[in-house]
């Protein structure tokens, strides 16, 4: 078997690697939001709306493409706790990248207000008018995503352990785009 | 399932100092992460303006309200709906202004974060306005019974809130707090010009409610043109009385005033100021008020 048999599909590596800024700008731009008034926010919530559904679209993508395209199997080097919290880890990804947006969405149904994507583009409501489901809804969607930076912060150090201190080929079956798979 | 190791793609892992280095470079580099995190997020920032810093300055000042609007806490809902004339269509290709009937709903309040206060009649009366268009668009307005707003900016506001914040032993604010807020706010100073100046109705019924920001209309040939809002009753001005400063129902605007007991009289021909339409409540209370813009004075 060769090493560059053992990486994700190109479909896999390009989803990761696009959703990857996409939500780490969106996780920077909410908590900026929610930190500023006026034409900051107003600015700031106009890429928010649009850009969450983007991560909606491509999460649902992304997993049936897991499911054709399973990742590569990890390293036999690999103690059996680190793979339960890999593969723990991973769950708690994509459901957090399902369940962030659909409460963003919920919410702005139980305000209500308009679902606005991009001028008159509008999503209908998926939730009855409710102030405090609305509460509710606001509070969870802030709280999972403080939530989705912390795994994304364990994500991305587990990544560098990989790839500069294990050195087990787990980082370059992501991170690689050459043929041979070059460390 | 081992693989045939290939020494041009693996290496050994790491172990000792070497890997502690990487360690600590890894760590350094989340640390910078968090750190970009946390200044975007205002964590380093205890003088940003915030939401969640306005609502603290609001209870700091109002107190603690569960179930009640932080500011316009005192208020009543009505629904009716808005008679678009189509005069705006010249001036805006906004939905909202084209001739027909639009449902909306409405809510007249008095300014500040208590719900039981006391009705006087200095107190800021508010209207809003929630026009709901065909196609789920939605239209929100929020208008003062005062000429200006007497600041321009969150900022400003937030600053003026926490500066007229009333002593909980004298009633009033601390002279040298609004001192030093007047000094660093000019507009305000000439705003409370303004307002002081004004004459207050009797009623929520007869008051004129005007936008506190200025918009921009828009027409489909893309000229601009800067207007404000304002809510103008069709029924007669009526002054407010001194007999209702001693008046002891603490909710009289609520109860009393708002039923109208002047007859309705016919919109007469408006001379600066271009009338966009009719709108009127299915209570009784309100009457016909007319949406206008004021020409930029």
């Amino acid at each position: 078997m060769n090493a560059h048999q053992a990486r994700f599909s190109p479909l896999s590596r390009v989803l990761h690697w696009l959703m990857a800024l996409m939500i780490v700008a969106m996780l920077f731009i909410g908590t900026g939001m929610a930190a500023s008034v006026s034409e900051r926010y107003r600015f700031l919530i106009a890429i928010h709306r649009p850009l969450g559904l983007a991560v909606l679209i491509l999460v649902a993508i992304r997993l049936v493409n897991r499911l054709i395209n399973p990742p590569p199997p990890l390293p036999d080097s690999l103690p059996p706790l680190q793979r339960v919290a890999a593969k723990a880890s991973h769950v708690l990804l994509y459901a957090l990248m399902f369940i962030i947006p659909l409460l963003g969405w919920g919410m702005l149904s139980a305000a209500p207000y308009p679902v606005v994507i991009y001028g008159s583009l509008r999503l209908p409501p998926i939730l009855p008018q409710n102030p405090v489901l609305y509460s509710w809804l606001r509070e969870l969607h802030g709280d999972f995503a403080y939530l989705l930076f912390a795994v994304f912060l364990v994500h991305m150090g587990a990544a560098l352990m990989h790839g500069l201190i294990r050195r087990d080929g787990v980082f370059e079956s992501m991170a690689s785009w050459s043929r041979r798979g070059r460390p | 399932m081992n693989e045939p190791p290939d020494l041009s793609t693996r290496r050994a892992p790491l172990s000792g100092a070497a890997a502690l280095v990487r360690f600590a470079l890894i760590g350094v580099l989340l640390l910078v992460v968090v750190g970009a995190f946390g200044y975007v997020g205002g964590w380093f920032s205890p003088s940003r303006l915030t939401q969640d810093r306005m609502m603290d300055a609001f209870e700091a000042v109002g107190g603690d309200h569960p179930g009640f609007r932080r500011n316009h806490a005192k208020g009543l809902c009505v629904t009716g709906w808005f008679e678009s004339n189509g005069n705006a269509v010249a001036l805006s290709k906004a939905a909202v202004f084209a001739a027909g009937r639009v449902p909306l709903i409405g809510r007249f309040a008095l300014a500040g974060g208590m719900p039981s206060q006391a009705d006087k009649p200095a107190t800021v009366r508010s209207m809003a306005l929630r026009f709901l268009p065909p196609g789920g668009q939605e239209w929100r307005t929020g208008m003062n019974n005062i000429p200006v707003f007497p600041v321009n900016s969150a900022q400003g506001f937030y600053e003026q809130l926490l500066a007229f914040k009333p002593d909980p032993v004298s009633g009033k604010p601390d002279p040298a707090a609004v001192q030093d807020f007047l000094a660093g706010h000019p507009e305000t100073a000439r705003a409370m010009i303004l307002i002081r100046a004004r004459a207050v109705s009797s009623s929520f019924a007869d008051s004129t409610y005007n936008s506190l920001d200025a918009f921009r209309m828009v027409n489909a040939a893309g000229v601009s043109v800067p207007v404000r809002w304002a809510v103008v009753p069709l029924q007669e001005f009526v002054a407010e009385s001194g007999a209702q400063h001693t008046e002891a129902d603490k909710n009289y605007l609520f109860d009393h005033r708002l039923l109208h007991r002047h007859q309705l009289r016919s919109p007469g021909a408006a001379r600066r100021h271009r009338a966009f339409g009719r709108s009127a409540a299915q209570c009784p209370f309100l009457g016909l008020c007319r949406l206008i813009h004021v020409a930029r004075r």
